[in-house]
């Protein structure tokens, strides 16, 4: 099975450090004005700037990529669909099931995070 | 995806047709591609044959159709494992204990039916999660403050039913519900308290107990009833808001911290789930094979809400009985209405009821109910760590919590990496161990992953199990036919009991 390892305690250290504790924001998500509902309903809690999913990526990336997934340019519909849905070959998001995320919204999160490519 | 035990691809066909018949041919969802997103990615044993994995989801959008659902469930035998968000983590997530159970997905029903501030309350349905209802209220300009687990995710219902304890003064949230409306498993519908009164109004949502016994219990945790929906009282916005990191030096010091704040949760002076901490350095967490030489101290994360004269002085009283431990310290954020709680310091939102995602990475937990005494946590511990090293691991110390006033809980778990197969087995039989070793010293888990369900039940032996066969003979009695949740917390029914 070919999966990227994250360790959890790695993980865990990682979200909860002081790292994210010193940003000077408050504890909510700033939304994206130009995101589609949908996307700051779902994703911004964790991939918004300073949230866990993009302080996992940021350690992940390494900044050979940006970490804020609405920053990214080179992200293909199909890889979103995989993670989204959880496909099981693919790393770490925990996925959403179609009474969450319904296949037009899905449409709707992948035009917006591949409008930039 | 398997099918359900002992049925043939024919009845299951037909059983599917029945669900499409009754709620829509596009919420019943039995290709592999979607049935993916019900696996639970944080299972020890995901990708292997031992997952447990569903052969279909079907989501009714209302009452009607839950009714509709179970009574096609019981035509069929078709096993349920009923989810409202899914979001379980470290639990189970979405999946069940049975190969081939269908889920039964109630995000569908995500209305918030009421929000009433005169009475302080929620009717909420169980697809509506934490940061939705968080939503909710500031759109409405609501004065009152909700209870939240960690992460925000999960749904109102299902984390409260399941016990789940948040960090302010409302944590035992279990403890806040008032009334509740269940599709029972024969399709019959319930309501408990005062909404058993026909006309009883609002006052269902204000009274928990109504006339006879308190029935709403065997409706948590539970295989007896699928909850459609369910008040709970929420707190007016306090006044005043004070919040104190009380840090202590040395690993030994949770003793003296647990301690001294008995007395003050007895007295509700500290009313909050204060939740002690272990530091490794400026580290919140340890590695593997840190043990409780590693731990350079203790945090108790506390609050206090109120009129800001009683927040002051229970603070002030709290803060005398704490001065006597070595090395004490103090960092107090105090805060008075009108309030901004999104520019709060972070590690308040959970204490000031703000729904957050601050983490993403889930063990497989087995959460112990200790007594509140700060040795019995330095027995604990040590326990662990000898179990731990058996497997050449260590365990420092867990985040312990004195959600109750009166005992300790704390979530120790067996460390999960995804897709490391031999890692994950080791941790399996590591937490296995450990329940084992923790029965013996007479600590039961309060709540337990659903891969552990069995053995976390078996330490509750008192009389030959009687627990056990007494909620079996509730199982037996209300789902004879044994379609909801079956083997939820080590309950089964009586078709597949000795398989």
């Amino acid at each position: 099975m070919k999966r990227s390892i994250v360790s959890v305690v790695t993980a865990m250290t990682l979200l909860m450090s002081g790292s994210l504790h010193t940003q000077g924001r408050g504890v909510l998500p700033e939304f994206e004005p130009d995101a589609p509902d949908v996307y700051n309903h779902w994703c911004t809690h964790c991939h918004g700037a300073g949230m866990v999913g993009t302080v996992v990526l940021q350690e992940r990336y390494q900044d050979a990529l940006p970490a804020v997934l609405s920053e990214r340019t080179d992200m293909q519909p199909e890889y979103i669909e995989a993670v989204v849905r959880g496909n099981p070959w693919l790393p770490g998001m925990s996925a959403f099931r179609p009474t969450e995320i319904n296949d037009s919204e899905l449409d709707a999160i992948t035009a917006y995070l591949t409008r930039n490519n | 995806m398997p099918l359900p035990r002992g049925m043939t691809q024919s009845d299951f066909d037909d059983a599917m047709n029945a669900f499409r018949r009754a709620v829509g041919s596009d919420w019943v969802f039995t290709d592999d591609e979607m049935l993916n997103s019900y696996r639970d990615g944080y299972s020890p044993w995901f990708g292997t044959d031992d997952e447990v994995l569903p052969s279909a989801a079907v989501a009714p959008a209302n009452v009607e159709e839950v009714q509709a659902v179970v009574r096609i469930a019981n035509e069929f035998g078709i096993p349920f494992w009923v989810n409202s968000t899914g979001r379980n983590f470290g639990y189970g997530g979405p999946t069940g204990v049975v190969q081939g159970t269908v889920n039964l997905d109630l995000k569908r029903m995500n209305r918030i039916l009421e929000l009433n501030e005169e009475h302080a309350y929620v009717v909420v349905e169980p697809g509506v999660s934490f940061i939705e209802l968080q939503t909710h209220l500031a759109e409405r300009g609501s004065k009152l403050w909700m209870d939240t687990p960690g992460p925000g995710w999960g749904s109102v219902i299902g984390n409260s039913l399941e016990h789940g304890m948040g960090y302010t003064n409302y944590s035992e949230r279990v403890k806040y519900i008032c009334g509740m409306e269940v599709v029972l498993p024969d399709g019959d519908l319930l309501r408990t308290g005062m909404g058993a009164v026909e006309s009883a109004g609002d006052l269902w949502h204000q009274f928990q107990m109504g006339l006879g016994p308190y029935v709403d219990g065997i409706f948590t945790q539970t295989s007896l009833g699928v909850v459609t929906k369910m008040g709970l009282w929420l707190q007016p916005e306090p006044p005043a808001f004070l919040s104190v990191d009380v840090t202590a030096p040395g690993y030994e010091s949770i003793e003296a911290l647990v301690d001294a704040t008995r007395p003050l949760r007895h007295a509700q002076v500290i009313p909050n789930n204060a939740t002690f901490k272990p530091r490794f350095g400026d580290q919140q967490f340890g590695g593997l094979n840190d043990g409780p030489e590693a731990v350079t101290g203790w945090i108790n994360e506390i609050a206090f809400y109120g009129l800001a004269q009683v927040v002051d002085a229970n603070w002030e009283h709290a803060r005398e009985q704490f001065s006597a431990i070595p090395g004490v310290e103090f960092d107090v954020r105090r805060h008075e209405a009108p309030y901004d709680r999104s520019t709060f310091d972070r590690r308040d939102s959970a204490r000031a009821g703000l729904a957050t995602i601050l983490s993403a990475a889930h063990p497989v937990f087995f959460s112990v109910i200790l007594p509140f005494r700060g040795s019995a946590c330095l027995d604990l511990f040590e326990v662990l760590d000898d179990v731990a090293q058996q497997y050449d691991r260590r365990f420092a110390g867990s985040w312990t919590h004195a959600d109750g006033p009166r005992s300790l809980i704390t979530t120790p778990g067996g460390p999960i990496r995804m897709g490391d197969l031999e890692f994950n087995r080791t941790s399996m039989a590591l937490t296995l161990d450990w329940i084992e070793a923790t029965a013996a010293r007479g600590w039961g888990a309060y709540r337990a992953s659903t891969v552990i369900m069995d053995e976390a039940m078996s330490a509750y032996n008192f009389n030959d199990n009687a627990i056990v066969r007494f909620n079996e003979k509730l199982k037996d009695a209300l789902d004879p036919n044994g379609i909801l949740a079956p083997g939820k917390n080590g309950i089964w029914p009586k078709g597949i009991r000795n398989a």
